[in-house]
């Protein structure tokens, strides 16, 4: 149990070798220590799963994590953290699901849940409160997401509880498979959802009631909930647009600024822009406006295809991400294909990025000529050719065909094919690249070659650059706008918010904002430095967690097209990341972090941090 | 009289009212301690079915409590509760047709929406704008 407010202060560990399942306090010095989410993932992650680990094998774990600030009532906080070794990178990976999984289970009173060993059967995990079960779920083995999510709540006779599931991706071990919350949200990347389905693990349903949340400074806490709701209405992005559009309206802004990924990023500019742009999407798709617990934002939307031969289709979204992936980036100009993509995703249980960037690759191999259709099932897999983007689609999805070659992932696929094809395999250690340029700013191309996940958007984010409030054609000061802005993201997915909200907290570097929130629902009373400490504690230990690993410098790196092909076109044409370029903003970041030059934090950085057990493991 | 209307086309399901109900009254957040509810319906969630007490003229609740702790009260335009008169007894529970009357787990007292005398906490955080304070 803890004194700090916002915590349940226990989780629940379940071992599905064994059956057993055990409750767990979390101490006051843990907490103060590694915060909640991200911090606590790590934290476990790192002592409980050792080196060389399989992560399709019963040693992996998967871990489940909320922070302080979820359950409360402060503005979009509802995601939950997911963290495991992925099966595509095999590093350390975390990911974040909005919903209101993150909600329930704290009503239900635990922080968090770890998931380890191996089940024989098919079973799902039932959690009411104080009453945990391993049920059976030979039954819903083999069904999508949404189907899986009403046969539990039929079973269970509670149409309140909310349930993370794989779809048949994850049970058939798809190496980007990913977990389903509430059938709205997804863990989206990293392969999650196979290393769940390697546990024959269908599902966890949650039901709270039994936990309140208790808040260690009510009028202060009340004060700021005012404020943000106050900043939030005087926002226009924030209370109006993405409403409307959902994040959709960064396909048209990144095309006249000539980074919006198109044909296997080969080029920055989509002449199909008008297709899949945000007033389309509206227009064709978009239903209904919906939110996930405690957000006023509401930019999830419930949408429809009204027309073509998938007439009918519903599901939530696309957002943004799945525009580029599923859109520009195969070159698919009807918002309608990328929706029915979307769907078979969603319900299968598949990072929509990750398939979108697999099938981007397979496109340009065929163009090349370095694969033909009779490697390809016969598909002819030209890019904008819609009728074979939904085949290859559907394949990937059920690891079967050529699917279960893309299936594998981007650097996996150009290992095996060679003949240059490892040059335009978009991919950062393994992880495929999200829908932001790298050639278009420098600081995300630092980022992206730094990030403990791979080519994850979410370490470093790109909007300090793309508002102009710092210039994305400069090199210089890009290592410390990456380091302050990883402070805020680890910070950012340890309480947890919303990435919507992170530009009203502060986006770049901790500052008292930040630590004036956490102490009003926690009384934890950090400092501005204590809370620095932390954020760099969490970083550190997933870097340890990638050391020991095998991974280094040498793999903080990025693909060889951003790194020797200019932009070709548009208004960021020109543009390119030099490896020399590269090399000097990793000397700096490094030195910044205070690693050494193979990017291995040093023994004087990790006493510091307080993780000497880590440093005697790692170094 | 008032009561709060609920637009079912501009819910979003996000419950920030459950939450901000349940901690403006109590302190704390628990939806089991809200006076309003929000449950997700659909295979997708895209619609919400609402639990709100509607602020009867002629309140059952009020009919079938024994003490005088619910009253229609003509001049605030709503039924008000006091705790301190409640016996915890939940026959208000049983006669309201809307099953918006709850108990309190704990302190076993009604929960009892009181449109936070006049000015609702739900309504002031709905920014989608489905829930709003009615004459009728």
């Amino acid at each position: 149990m803890t004194k700090y407010g916002g915590y349940c202060g226990k989780i629940l560990r379940i071992n599905l070798s064994s059956g057993k399942i055990t409750k767990e306090d979390l101490s006051d010095s843990l907490l103060r220590k590694f915060l909640g989410g991200n911090g606590l993932g790590i934290s476990y992650l790192f002592n409980e799963v050792k080196k060389g680990v399989d992560p399709l094998s019963e040693e992996n774990k998967i871990l489940i994590f909320t922070g302080p600030l979820n359950g409360t009532v402060f503005p979009s906080t509802s995601k939950i953290g997911v963290f495991t070794k992925s099966p595509l990178t095999n590093g350390f990976t975390d990911s974040y699901a909005g919903g209101h999984f993150a909600a329930e289970l704290k009503f239900a009173g635990y922080d968090g849940i770890i998931i380890e060993g191996k089940s024989e059967k098919p079973v799902y995990i039932y959690i009411h409160n104080e009453n945990i079960e391993i049920r059976d779920a030979s039954k819903i083995w083999g069904k999508i997401n949404s189907d899986t999510k009403s046969e539990i709540l039929n079973e269970l006779n509670d149409h309140q509880v909310r349930v993370a599931s794989i779809g048949p991706s994850g049970e058939k071990l798809v190496n980007y498979a990913n977990i389903n919350f509430d059938g709205t949200h997804w863990a989206g990347r990293g392969g999650n959802g196979s290393v769940m389905g390697s546990k024959k693990l269908k599902a966890i349903a949650v039901r709270g009631t039994g936990c309140n949340i208790n808040i260690a400074d009510k009028e202060k806490f009340e004060q700021l909930i005012t404020d943000y709701y106050k900043k939030i209405k005087e926002n226009k992005t924030l209370s109006e647009v993405l409403s409307k559009y959902g994040t959709t309206t960064a396909t048209r802004a990144n095309n006249s600024m000539g980074i919006l990924g198109t044909r296997n990023w080969q080029t920055e500019v989509f002449k199909g822009i008008e297709g899949i742009s945000a007033e389309a999407i509206d227009e064709k798709l978009y239903e209904k406006a919906l939110a996930c617990f405690s957000c006023p934002i509401r930019c999830m939307h419930y949408s429809e295809i009204k027309e073509g031969p998938y007439i009918g289709t519903r599901n939530i979204g696309p957002q943004y991400e799945t525009v580029y992936s599923l859109g520009s980036l195969c070159c698919n100009s009807n918002s309608n294909i990328i929706a029915k993509g979307n769907e078979i995703c969603n319900e299968m249980g598949i990072d929509t990025i990750s398939t979108g960037v697999s099938i981007a690759f397979l496109m340009e191999c065929f163009e090349k000529g370095l694969l033909k259709e009779e490697d390809l099932d016969g598909l002819s897999l030209n890019f904008g050719n819609e009728e074979s983007f939904i085949k290859m689609v559907e394949k990937i999805s059920q690891n079967e065909g050529i699917g279960k070659f893309a299936a594998k992932g981007v650097k996996i696929m150009s290992e095996e094919i060679g003949k240059g094809s490892e040059k335009f395999a978009i991919h950062m250690k393994g992880y495929e690249l999200a829908g932001h340029s790298v050639r278009g700013y420098k600081g995300m191309s630092l980022g992206y070659a730094t990030s403990p996940r791979g080519g994850s958007h979410q370490d470093m984010r790109h909007l300090p650059e793309r508002s102009g409030e710092f210039d994305r054609t400069n090199c210089e000061g890009k290592a410390k706008l990456v380091f302050d802005v990883n402070s805020t993201t680890a910070i950012r997915d340890s309480f947890t918010y919303c990435t919507m909200i992170e530009g009203v907290v502060g986006r770049v570097g901790i500052d008292s904002k930040h630590v004036d929130l956490i102490n009003a629902v926690t009384g934890i009373g950090y400092t501005v430095e204590e809370l620095q400490k932390v954020s760099e504690r969490i970083y550190n230990l997933e870097r340890c967690f990638n050391v020991r690993e095998g991974k280094d410098r040498k793999d903080d790196t990025l693909p060889s097209r951003f790194m020797n092909e200019p932009i070709p076109e548009g208004p960021s044409k020109g543009m390119v990341t030099t490896k020399k370029e590269l090399d000097t903003m990793l000397d700096e970041y490094y030195q910044i972090r205070g690693w050494n030059t193979n990017g291995i934090p040093t023994k004087e950085k990790l006493d510091s941090l307080d993780l000497q057990e880590a440093a005697k493991e790692v170094l | 009289m008032k009561k709060l209307k609920w637009d079912k086309k501009l819910c979003t399901g996000c419950r920030v009212c459950e939450s901000i109900c349940a901690f403006s009254h109590e302190g704390v957040i628990n939806p089991i301690l809200s006076r309003i509810r929000i449950a997700p319906l659909g295979k997708y969630e895209e619609t919400q079915k609402s639990t709100i007490c509607q602020q009867c003229k002629d309140a059952e609740c009020v009919k079938a409590c024994p003490t005088d702790a619910l009253k229609i009260d003509i001049k605030k335009g709503y039924v008000t509760f006091t705790e301190d008169d409640c016996i915890g007894c939940s026959a208000c529970v049983e006669a309201c047709p809307f099953s918006a009357i709850f108990m309190h787990p704990e302190k076993n007292t009604a929960l009892k929406c009181d449109l936070c005398g006049g000015f609702p906490k739900c309504v002031e955080h709905c920014l989608s704008g489905a829930l709003k304070v009615i004459e009728y």
